[in-house]
């Protein structure tokens, strides 16, 4: 079996910058009394809707295993790391902005921003399969960038 | 749940920032719990209470039938 040095140098540093991060993050929080249990209700929220997200995910790639395409388990983990982490990150943005925000965000454009951000996510990683080239996930990211503006911004009239 | 935290705040002269300290919380956390989108746990509904010398029932209006 054939080890890929460069792979396992990016998983480990993927893992180190990760550990750090967080690290770094937490320490900063902390500071600013930001470790308080509203953090940790937004977090645990958070992951709630995330396993929401991935479980969603798990039935796409099921479906696209009973319509027969052929799908590796690396590249099966590979997106199912990608939602998972990737919605976590989304959503753990969207609650804390929409709980402190000094006016609510209207629920309706956060849902429509959460649809645009599934759907190309959903899209993208069907096209990237069925063409056998993880580039087009790369696609996603515009869409999904729109789908966060849209729902973390209120105009003018939803402040007032 | 809804609270007198703001007017409360208002009456002392303290800002969101000095309350988040007094109780030890992040700012954040006070926009949360005065706006209504946050119910805080019975300690830190305390901690609040006392930082105005008030009880948690003046503070904190329970509304029956919102749970």
């Amino acid at each position: 079996m054939e080890i890929s040095i460069g792979a396992t140098i990016g998983m480990c540093m993927g893992m180190i910058c990760g550990i750090l991060g967080l690290w770094f993050g937490r320490k900063k929080a902390r500071k600013n009394r930001g470790l308080d249990e509203l953090y940790s209700h937004i977090w645990q929220k958070t992951r709630s809707y995330s396993w929401y997200v991935t479980l969603g995910a798990i039935f796409v790639l099921f479906s696209l295993n009973v319509l027969g395409i052929e799908l590796s388990s690396a590249m099966v983990l590979g997106i199912l790391l990608f939602v998972h982490i990737g919605s976590w990150g989304i959503i753990g943005i969207i609650l804390p902005i929409n709980m402190s925000g000094t006016f609510p965000l209207p629920l309706s454009r956060v849902k429509f921003g959460i649809i645009v951000i599934a759907t190309s996510i959903i899209v993208f990683t069907i096209m990237s399969i069925i063409a056998n080239n993880w580039m087009f996930l790369l696609f996603s990211i515009l869409p999904n960038l729109i789908g966060l503006f849209i729902a973390l911004t209120a105009n003018r009239k939803d402040s007032e | 749940m809804k609270n007198r935290i703001r007017e409360l705040r208002k009456s002392k002269n303290i800002t969101q920032e000095e309350l988040s300290k007094q109780v030890g919380v992040s700012r954040q956390s006070i926009i949360a719990i005065e706006s209504g989108k946050y119910n805080p746990s019975i300690e830190l509904a305390y901690h609040i209470s006392k930082s105005f010398n008030c009880t948690i029932e003046e503070v904190f209006i329970f509304e029956e039938g919102r749970m």
